[in-house]
């Protein structure tokens, strides 16, 4: 297990390389750069603009900065701000608890309630509570997480005069202003997440309830509390824990926007500018820690896999 | 030999919804199963056997009992609480499915899951439900069952998975266990040992066993009595001597000549009966084996025949029984098969059966 740990850590690295490399060549295609940016309304001469380049490293080929950068990385050194001169990384760790916090809040929240609305969906197959959950859950997977953001907002800010705190604390100086305003955002960031795995939860226990080992349970005199609990549904985590990494992906992408929206400092809100003001160091540096806690994330699952499965445990060992 | 009815349904009639309808899957099924007995119910896929089964056990999926009864021990289990069907599923009336590869859960351990029929049924701790497990292992036959009992389901074998669905089965000594064709998914030499197991602990224990097949080496090997059905119907039931030397029933008798023999020449097509089951969303008139039969009358396109009453504690269901002859079929008829006859008699070609003999249908008859 340990070795399967160890060689996914290192298709883990492969994957950072590729999403770093495809970076790069996409910033080049970006029209304008930080530099036209910072001298738009100064009237600073071409020269002005060229030296200021090289100073930033913005004039080399894409490879040479590509080189450079990957140098850097390896020595734990991810660059500095084109703007602020400070050191990527610790932008990075200044904000990621808000936005840890926010995904992991709509991540946890959504798979609980997605995975209690599958069950109960499940149980009641065919009723009209079943009905009803499906096609919320329909609805849910089918609006944008920035429209249900938006219309939270407008609802909320119209009709009962109440919109979030707009300066961010944190959960431990005032409880109640944070979880105020975090409510919103992780509502909208967990919405699919909970569409997502209901409709999973509920579809994986309907298979798995109508297999032949659960007709031996029942066989056995077991009730149904046991036949759900103890047989069904642990069957079902295997993809319900499938979707989580999937919808991890999902929400980490809508932090990006939704922080922006709520005005709350977290890492997506840092993309979010640094990509209008061309601060590549920052948007780069980014892009590869949210990669990196995707890839992180993916082989803690498939390592629960394991603890689940026996079958996926023993190919493991065998490895293959 | 046999005391009181131990299983006794009554006229059983079991539908299903479907998306062209309900159909009947079971119609008016009566037959009965002795303590200690082995009754086999008989019939090709599709005849109504698995659903008799299941109605029994109360685990009918979709399906649902439009009347008759099942009574265990006295008891109507078409009126019981699912409570007390809870108590009497594992505890009195147990079950081994057909596909031991799927009966298990891939995510326990064997031993868990045969210590967890017993905790269901007994207050035990869970150490002593385990020891107890660990000798149903050892009882049905699973080699180093200490160990064994740590294993998880794909690492044993289809025939030691089968053995641990047994285990399982087994583990509060019902007094009726009933088996779904329990060798089907498994090879001739893992077969024979599942079936001498069964006939062993059957012995020991005094269990009455209900065996669905539809085999009749297997049904030779194990039954004292045999329920033959098709279409849902019970056309002839006996002893598995009447049943299997002296059939009564055309369906019967053409069912134990389409059992293939070494005796047949390959030079002729394998013995089946013309034609296929039946839909049921589409059973035919009259006597639902008419299309097929050799022996059709006019009256059976008609007239559906009731189950007659033979001498000797048997039934058939026939219109020829009725006839003014009497119509008793003669041991060796006329051409009910659509290849040339065999030779053997139907008793003979029956304990063939397990080990048959696929022979290509290359010449014409």
């Amino acid at each position: 297990m340990i070795r399967y740990v160890v060689r996914r850590l290192g298709y883990g690295l492969i994957v950072l390389f590729l999403v770093t490399v495809f970076v790069f060549v996409a910033m080049t295609f970006i029209p304008s750069d930080a530099v036209d940016l910072m001298l738009a309304d100064t009237g600073a001469s071409e020269e002005q603009a060229a030296e200021l380049r090289a100073e930033l490293g913005i004039d080399r080929p894409v490879h040479e900065q590509l080189f450079s950068f990957l140098g850097g990385a390896l020595q734990g050194d991810f660059g500095r701000s084109f703007y602020t001169d400070e050191p990527v990384m610790q932008l990075f760790l200044d904000r990621i608890p808000v936005t840890l916090q926010l995904g992991g809040l709509a991540l946890a929240v959504g798979t609980a309630l997605g995975v209690a609305l599958g069950i109960l969906a499940a149980v009641r197959r065919g009723t009209r509570s079943d009905s009803a959950i499906r096609g919320v859950a329909v609805a849910g997977l089918s609006v944008p997480n920035y429209v249900v953001g938006l219309l939270l907002l407008t609802v909320l800010g119209l009709w009962f005069a109440w919109s979030p705190p707009f300066v961010y604390v944190g959960p431990t100086e005032d409880f109640a202003s944070w979880a105020q305003q975090m409510a919103l955002p992780a509502i909208a960031l967990g919405t699919s997440a909970v569409a997502g795995t209901t409709r999973m939860t509920r579809s994986s226990l309907l298979e798995n309830l109508g297999s032949q080992f659960i007709r031996t349970v029942r066989a056995k005199g077991a009730s149904e509390r046991l036949v759900l609990y103890k047989h069904a549904l642990r069957n079902s985590v295997i993809s319900v824990l499938t979707l989580l990494g999937v919808n991890l992906g999902t929400i980490l992408g809508g932090t990006v926007i939704l922080e922006q929206m709520f005005s709350l400092p977290g890492t997506g809100q840092l993309i979010y500018q640094s990509v209008l003001d061309r601060d590549y160091p920052v948007v780069i540096a980014c892009t590869i820690f949210y990669a990196g806690l995707f890839v992180i994330t993916m082989i803690i699952i498939d390592v629960l896999y394991a603890l689940i499965d026996p079958r996926i445990r023993a190919a493991r060992e065998a490895g293959t | 030999m046999h005391g009181s009815p131990l299983l006794e349904v009554s006229n059983l009639r079991v539908r299903f919804p479907t998306r062209h309808g309900r159909v009947e899957a079971v119609s008016d099924m009566s037959f009965t199963v002795a303590e200690g007995e082995t009754v086999a119910i008989v019939g090709e896929s599709g005849s109504g056997k698995s659903v008799t089964a299941l109605s029994v056990m109360g685990l009918l999926n979709s399906g649902s009992i439009e009347s008759g009864s099942i009574r265990f021990r006295g008891e109507d289990l078409t009126a019981a609480e699912p409570r007390r069907m809870r108590q009497i599923r594992g505890e009195e009336i147990a079950m081994v499915f057909q596909n031991p590869m799927a009966a298990l859960d891939p995510l326990y351990t064997v031993g868990n899951q045969v210590a967890e029929a017993i905790r269901i049924h007994r207050d035990v701790s869970a150490a002593e439900a385990r020891a107890r497990a660990v000798e149903l292992l050892r009882e049905v036959g699973l080699p180093d069952p200490e160990r064994r009992a740590r294993s998880y389901p794909h690492e044993l074998s289809g025939g030691q998975q089968q053995r641990v669905v047994i285990a399982i089965a087994l583990s509060c000594n019902p007094a009726l266990l009933i088996a779904d064709e329990p060798t089907t998914a498994l090879d001739v030499t893992v077969e024979a040992q599942i079936l001498r197991l069964m006939r062993t602990l059957q012995a020991d224990h005094g269990t009455a066993l209900l065996f669905i097949t539809h085999d009749m080496g297997v049904v030779a090997e194990m039954a004292d009595r045999v329920v033959v059905m098709y279409a849902g119907k019970v056309v002839e039931q006996g002893t598995v001597e009447q049943v299997l030397r002296e059939p009564q029933n055309p369906y019967t008798l053409a069912l134990l000549r389409s059992i293939p023999s070494p005796d047949i020449s390959r030079d002729t097509l394998m013995p089946a009966i013309r034609g296929s089951v039946p839909s049921l969303l589409d059973t035919p008139s009259g006597c639902r084996f008419h299309p097929r039969c050799p022996r059709v009358l006019d009256r059976c396109v008609r007239e559906e025949p009731p189950l007659a009453a033979l001498p000797g504690q048997r039934d058939s269901r026939c219109w020829l029984h009725l006839q003014p002859d009497g119509g008793l079929l003669p041991a060796e008829s006329t051409d009910s098969t659509e290849s040339t006859e065999s030779t053997g008699s139907a008793d003979r070609s029956a304990r063939h059966g397990a080990g048959s003999i696929q022979s290509g249908a290359t010449g014409v008859s």
